[in-house]
């Protein structure tokens, strides 16, 4: 199977990883407090994608039909 | 200002920027270079601390660059790619490169790299020889453990938590050991596992795709010297078996070879297990434990070391003026909020505490102070903090604060009253009237 677009996700995914370590460290404590919920809801959705495209394509898109 | 420096080598300039921010953040400073072209010529002339570089850019691939640059006078490189090709990856990491780690890069891993980018900065301003500073009695033992052993070639677990300095004390073993080899630092836990065994042992040409040639292992490479092996007990357990054989045949087999290869290196091994649970260390076989365990070596948290803490942040800020041509002094005022702080990250935390604060004072003092957390994380009750709820009684809350503090200073009645505030004779009666109520 064709990995290159697996890898293009991965490359989305590393700046979208990446940018919300950025945000993280830009708001102050009051902003991250009131930001927390959403913050770990993004980071967990993050987590999981991270997560499937670590797998060869094949797994990978096995793994998501079946999601 | 001198600064330590990240090399960025990768074509996705929304990746590049993100991280300049959060590098420019913890003080450093960034080159982002998106091609070859660009990358050769910098790399060339310029020394990175860190160079972390995309494994596929618009004019050739990682390796070719790698393999284009005068190496020794880079720090740490490391490869972030969004590749998950065995071959090329097994490649990378038959280099000189340190690392390799697949997009998206995660927040704990960018963290560590940049600690130790920090880590690898300061230890190359630190003229050699340093010693350990400190002048408290836990600091005295250290030193005395370093010279008892030193000489004995016994290998040397050293415990302790994270930031006090354990790399400084495999240092001191190696430079007062008269061993002539090199002293090669691993860190198990940044490994990958599945080529931590080749990255040890090294490997035979053909063991295994793309490998061209045949590559010495970190055992290897410290012939004659020291292998420092940190977080020891995230090392696989499989390996940890192999490592047993080779402590105990002195003799290594490269993966992919059959011949026995005779090393003499000492191992300096570390763990953030404390003493009283090193045996416990669910990550570390306990034949193994008890191979490297034959000396061991506690390095003291920060919080137990009583007024080395001022002694570190004079001994930082000294540096600090040396570097910029300053001449700053500790703020005294700060003094009591320095001495009374847990420290729970030890002396990196202080030393980042005093860096941040010599950059942000415009006068001729520092007003050291705890870094704050941007991110507030959730209340929970640990072995440094308690948690009250409402409804407890201010004598609970006294109780519970007190034996807190004195299980996190060791059962030290001395530091416990100091951390508090009050006498040690009121932690006394505290005590016989908690052991009253209870």
């Amino acid at each position: 199977m064709d990995e290159r677009p697996i890898h293009r996700l991965r490359n989305e995914l590393n700046v979208i990883s990446v940018g919300l370590i950025a945000l993280k460290r830009r708001l102050t404590a009051e902003q991250a407090q009131e930001m927390q919920p959403t913050l770990e809801r993004v980071s967990l959705a993050l987590a999981r994608c991270a997560d499937l495209v670590a797998t060869p394509p094949a797994d990978t898109q096995s793994r998501i039909e079946q999601d | 200002m001198q600064a330590p420096v990240l090399a960025i080598v990768d074509d996705d300039r929304d990746f590049g920027a993100c991280l300049a921010d959060v590098a420019d953040r913890v003080g450093i400073r960034t080159r982002l270079l998106p091609s070859l072209a660009e990358a050769v010529p910098w790399l060339a002339g310029n020394d990175a601390d860190l160079t972390m570089l995309d494994m596929t850019l618009p004019d050739g691939t990682g390796l070719e660059l790698l393999e284009r640059l005068p190496l020794k006078r880079h720090g740490q490189i490391v490869f972030v790619s969004g590749t998950n090709d065995a071959e090329s990856i097994r490649r990378a990491v038959s280099t000189t490169a340190t690392e390799f780690i697949s997009k998206p890069l995660r927040e704990d891993v960018l963290e560590r790299l940049l600690q130790t980018t920090q880590d690898r900065y300061r230890q190359r301003l630190q003229p050699p020889g340093t010693p350990l500073l400190g002048l408290s009695p836990a600091m005295d033992a250290v030193r005395a453990d370093i010279a008892r052993v030193a000489p004995t070639g016994l290998n040397v677990l050293i415990a302790g938590e994270t930031g006090t300095g354990k790399e400084l004390v495999a240092a001191a073993i190696h430079q007062a050991s008269g061993r002539r080899g090199r002293l090669v630092s691993v860190n198990c836990g940044a490994l990958p596992a599945e080529l931590m065994a080749s990255q040890l042992f090294g490997h035979e040409r053909g063991a295994f795709t793309g490998a061209n040639a045949r590559h010495a292992g970190f055992f290897e490479q410290a012939a004659g010297g020291t292998l420092f092996l940190d977080e020891i007990g995230e090392m696989p357990p499989a390996l940890q078996v192999f490592l047993l054989r080779v402590l105990e045949t002195r003799r290594i087999v490269r993966v992919g070879g059959t011949e026995e290869v005779p090393v003499d290196v000492r191992i300096v091994a570390a763990t953030q297990r404390g003493m009283q649970t090193l045996g416990t260390d669910p990550g570390l076989r306990p034949d193994l434990f008890y191979r490297l365990g034959r000396y061991v070596i506690e390095m003291p948290p920060l919080r137990a070391r009583g007024e080395d803490v001022f002694l570190l942040a004079d001994a930082f800020i000294d540096a600090l003026n040396r570097e910029h041509r300053g001449d700053k002094r500790l703020d005294p005022h700060c003094r009591t909020g320095v001495m009374h702080h847990a420290w729970p990250g030890n002396v990196r935390e202080l030393m980042a505490a005093t860096e941040r604060a010599y950059l942000v004072s415009d006068g001729d003092l520092v007003n050291v102070v705890p870094l704050l957390h941007t991110m507030a994380a959730p209340p929970v009750e640990d072995a440094s903090s308690v948690l009250f709820r409402v409804g407890m009684s201010l004598q609970e809350i006294q109780d519970a604060m007190l034996h807190r503090t004195l299980a996190f200073h060791g059962g030290d009645k001395t530091a416990t009253a100091r951390s508090l505030g009050v006498s040690v004779r009121t932690i006394h009666n505290q005590l016989a009237r908690s052991r009253g109520h209870g």
